[in-house]
């Protein structure tokens, strides 16, 4: 009395048909992604239009009256900027040396000792973000003035550093925890100092989750406005000399700032993107 | 030596924070609460209630939270549940909706500044379909709705993202059987969100709000960018102190704004507590 | 009537193929047990069942009503999870009254179920507590009471003792059994555990590689299997499989003969898998008519029985014996299958 009911005649493949639900969802995503997207359009649209347009009433919402590259050219030449460029590129590379510097190390701790004290440790550094960046600045302004650092790259950096140095640490420990321990203690038993089991098989292997850490640390600093605005004066990051020109500079003038501080965006999270959603499962674009 | 080790190794961080964060956050209160001269007064408080802006900074500062956070937790948790479930074409989407974690406030000012000014895109549009006949004001000085409305608009844009990726990671937790057993107990899309998914979120609605108001108490580029000095908020009153040099008041501004968001905080730790019983043995 | 019909399923994910051409008939109030390794498909099936997947191709009828797109909660199932997804934000009470909440059941009349459950599952005290609070076997019977409450006309269970302890799934093997036979509701019980299978099962399906390979009586798939996998799969020790040559009603198997009944099929000449069980094989110390001889390999005394591994030319077999056999390895036995306990199972070339 074996096997199961014969049924006569092919079973139908079955029609996949969308069913109504499905097409709201769709229709939302697409929405939502209109909302995003379209002010990105609209920034480069304004920023690629010839000067002239910007008397335009209504603006062509469409890039009919040709595109120049005017604004762009003059925002990027224009004096202050290149250098506040260059201050800011400086900023975030020592934001990111100070933050894996000091960052590592901590990170090391907390991944493979346990100590008293490791959970107050924890717990301070995941609730640091609620202090407000806007109540340190002013005491540290004081401080830097009373150094002589007022106005550097340099204290801009450090404000920086103390900004995302939590969040690096508590990346870094995921990265060093997700290293075996027993890969050192090979190692180690094969002749190195823990040192040297860090250096040379830890370290190699933490490549990626560190680069994120990088990556994260500066994408922060390079965005970051309120602190870069207090601290500077004539050595500005983008930002700040970009908040010094606002009220003075003519319209076209800021499309431009608002395309080249945008475009970025893309590329950085282009790069970030198997860190955000490795846990989520999805692969690429 | 050995049991010393990861103290010596968590130091340099530790002290670098204290003394570049705690203590600086300690010291905003001795420099709000002295004179200049170093002498505890009352007064710095005084002078920021009596400041011109004061009362509308703090009444602007709060329009703005109370009408983007739940703005922005209301989308944020569609789009989590849209890219939860299985979309085709998921991975461009959370491209897409992820880019502004990279955007600075700034940047999001500028950007919606092309669409919000007066000769602006949005103006454009309304006129062209002939919906206005001229333009309409929204960054006035005296336009409140406009200058909020513009401002809501490019911080939403801004930070959902960040508010979206928190909910997710609260979302991925959640195992797929909670759903597919509501799902065969009689439990239609909305009841299983509403019954199942909502509660499950708690805690990490919980953190994320308690993130997202301390950064919107913070508002800052976006509102210069948009509208000049046309929308006090509590930031831009402390910049305008310090860049006048008068850190006693830019101080004052700066503990009252963080006194706010540790009420919120609190009140969010209370309110949206989690009984012990239910995620501990 | 709640009989379940599946007829000719498909499902395949991307480049795997879960289910091939599935066909298979639940009769009402017949527990069915898909039993299988992991991979077989049988969670897969139980998932079409429920609704949670839609199948590529063929059909579902619940009682006669085609319900492949129907959502899973008007199909008029019920179903226990592997790990139970209780709702942990709820408590006990709060959790088996969801489902008939979620059906707008009157208050009193939500009271008065739920206490009847937790009664027939025994939790009456537990109901005020929430999940996290309960142990394993605990937190199972919410799940279980979760779903009769429901007084589904079919319930599905989804390896529902496997997250526990190996007493305690022997205690609720038996509970679940009574439970679901006064309740008189059609079972389907996905498991890979054999022993669950034949305990509990009025029939099991066997399945492997998205296959059904046989749907029978427990008594049948262990004394009469028609594959080798199944005969492999089913029973413990797994049943001795052999290579042979077909003779006149006879097997010939390393130089000697042994009479089997019905051909089955095959002819006189063609090679032969066949199959006999351990405890189905007499062994002795003297040679006889018909007997078999073996060498010893390995004895294992399992308490209530000898397990003897024997190499019967270049095959081995296993023989389970009374404990008092004297044997040590290397001994020369004679080994006598009883009387048409042998089956035939296939041709070496189809499978392995």
């Amino acid at each position: 009395m074996s096997t199961a009911v014969a049924t006569h005649g092919a079973a139908a493949v079955r029609v996949r048909r969308v069913a109504p639900g499905r097409l709201l969802l769709y229709g939302c995503a697409v929405l939502i992604t209109l909302f995003m997207l379209t002010p990105v359009y609209l920034i480069a649209l304004a920023a690629f239009s010839p000067a002239q347009a910007i008397f335009d009433y209504p603006r062509a919402l469409l890039p009919t009256s040709g595109l120049s590259l005017d604004n762009v050219r003059f925002f990027l030449t224009f004096g202050g900027i290149l250098p506040a460029l260059r201050n800011s590129l400086v900023v975030g590379l020592l934001t990111v040396v100070f933050s894996l510097l000091l960052g590592c190390p901590a990170g090391y701790s907390l991944a493979r000792y346990w100590f008293r004290g490791k959970n107050v440790a924890q717990l301070l550094l995941v609730n640091v973000r609620a202090i407000p960046i806007v109540i340190i600045s002013i005491p540290l302004l004081v401080t830097f003035i009373e150094w002589g650092l007022y106005d550097t790259v340099l204290s801009v950096a450090l404000v920086h550093t103390a900004i995302t140095l939590p969040l690096t640490i508590l990346i870094t420990a995921s990265v060093f925890l997700r290293v075996p321990a027993e890969w050192e203690e090979a190692a180690m038993s094969l002749g190195t100092s823990r040192f040297g089991a860090v250096t040379r098989v830890v370290l190699p292997n933490s490549v990626p989750g560190l680069a994120a850490a990088a990556l994260f640390a500066f994408v922060t600093s390079w965005n970051e406005v309120f602190v870069a605005v207090i601290l500077t004066l004539r050595s500005p990051t983008l930002p700040a000399a970009m908040v010094q020109q606002l009220s003075d500079s003519p319209l076209t003038f800021r499309f431009a700032a608002g395309l080249c501080l945008t475009v970025p965006a893309f590329v950085f999270i282009f790069f970030m993107r198997p860190y955000l959603f490795n846990a989520f499962g999805v692969g690429g674009k | 030596m050995r049991p010393l080790v990861p103290y010596l190794l968590m130091a340099p961080a530790m002290l670098f924070l204290a003394y570049f964060l705690f203590w600086p956050a300690l010291g905003a209160f001795g420099v709000a609460f002295q004179t200049a001269q170093g002498e505890w007064t009352p007064a710095n408080i005084q002078a920021l209630v009596r400041d011109t802006d004061f009362g509308l900074a703090v009444r602007n500062t709060f329009l703005l939270l109370v009408i983007i956070i739940p703005l922005e937790f209301t989308i944020a948790l569609a789009m989590a549940v849209l890219a939860q479930s299985r979309l085709r074409g998921r991975g461009f989407f959370l491209y897409v909706w992820s880019f502004p974690l990279a955007v600075s406030d700034l940047a999001a000012g500028l950007v919606w500044l092309s669409i919000f000014t007066s000769h602006g895109y949005l103006n454009s549009a309304l006129q062209g379909a002939h919906v206005i006949q001229h333009p309409i004001g929204f960054l006035n000085y005296d336009n409140l709705p406009g200058l909020l409305l513009a401002v809501v608009a490019a911080e939403t844009w801004r930070s959902i993202s960040l508010v979206m990726v928190v909910i997710m990671s609260g979302i991925q937790v959640i195992p797929p059987e909670m759903e597919e057993a509501a799902a065969i107990l009689g439990a239609g899309a909305w009841n299983r969100f509403t019954k199942v998914t909502l509660p499950l979120l708690k805690p990490t609605l919980q953190v994320g709000l308690m993130l997202r108001t301390t950064t919107a108490f913070q508002v800052f580029a976006v509102v210069l960018a948009l509208t000049g000095s046309g929308l006090p908020v509590l930031a831009t009153r402390t910049e305008t102190w310090a860049y006048a040099h008068n850190y006693q008041m830019a101080a004052a501004y700066a503990v009252l704004l963080l006194m706010l968001s540790s009420v919120a905080t609190v009140a969010y730790l209370t309110f949206l507590r989690t009984p012990r019983e239910v995620f501990q043995r | 009537m709640a009989e379940i019909r599946i007829e000719q399923i498909s499902k395949r994910y991307t480049g795997v193929v879960a289910l091939d051409d599935v066909s298979l008939m639940v009769h009402d109030q017949e527990f069915m047990v898909l039993l299988g390794p992991s991979g077989c498909g049988k969670t897969t099936l139980l998932r079409l069942i429920a609704g949670f997947e839609q199948p590529d191709a063929g059909a579902i009828l619940i009682d006669g009503r085609d319900v492949t797109d129907v959502p899973p909660g008007r199909r008029g199932l019920a179903m226990v999870f592997q790990s139970y997804a209780l709702f942990p934000h709820l408590k006990v009470f709060d959790n088996i009254a969801f489902g008939l909440r979620m059906h707008h059941v009157g208050r009193d009349d939500v009271r008065r179920r739920v206490d009847g459950a937790a009664e027939l599952m025994q939790i009456t005290r537990l109901l005020d507590r929430f999940p996290m609070q309960l142990s394993g076997g605990q937190r199972q019977r919410v799940a279980v009471a979760r779903a009769l409450v429901m007084e589904p006309a079919v319930i599905l269970m989804d390896e529902p003792l496997s997250n526990l302890d190996a007493l305690l799934r022997l205690q609720m093997r038996a509970e679940l059994k009574r439970l679901l036979q006064e309740a008189r509701t059609t079972t389907v019980y996905v498991t890979h555990d054999q022993v669950e299978a034949l305990s509990m099962g009025d029939r099991t399906a066997v399945m492997r590689d998205g296959r059904i390979l046989q749907v029978d009586t427990p008594m049948m798939v262990y004394d009469h299997p028609g594959h080798v996998f199944v005969a492999q799969f089913i029973g413990t020790p797994p049943m001795n499989v052999l290579r042979g040559r077909m003779g006149d009603r006879a097997v010939e198997v390393e130089g000697h003969v042994l009479p089997v009944g019905i051909q089955d099929g095959f002819q006189p000449g063609e090679e032969v898998t066949f199959g006999v069980r351990a405890e189905n094989i007499a062994v002795s110390h003297e040679d006889g008519e018909g007997a078999l001889p073996a060498e010893v390999g390995v004895v294992e005394p399992l308490g209530s029985h000898l397990l003897l591994t024997l190499a019967l030319g270049g095959q081995w077999l296993k023989v389970a014996t009374r404990t008092d056999f004297a044997v040590k390895p290397h001994d020369q036995v004679w080994l006598r299958p009883e009387q048409g306990s042998i089956r035939l199972l296939g041709r070496p070339e189809e499978d392995g």
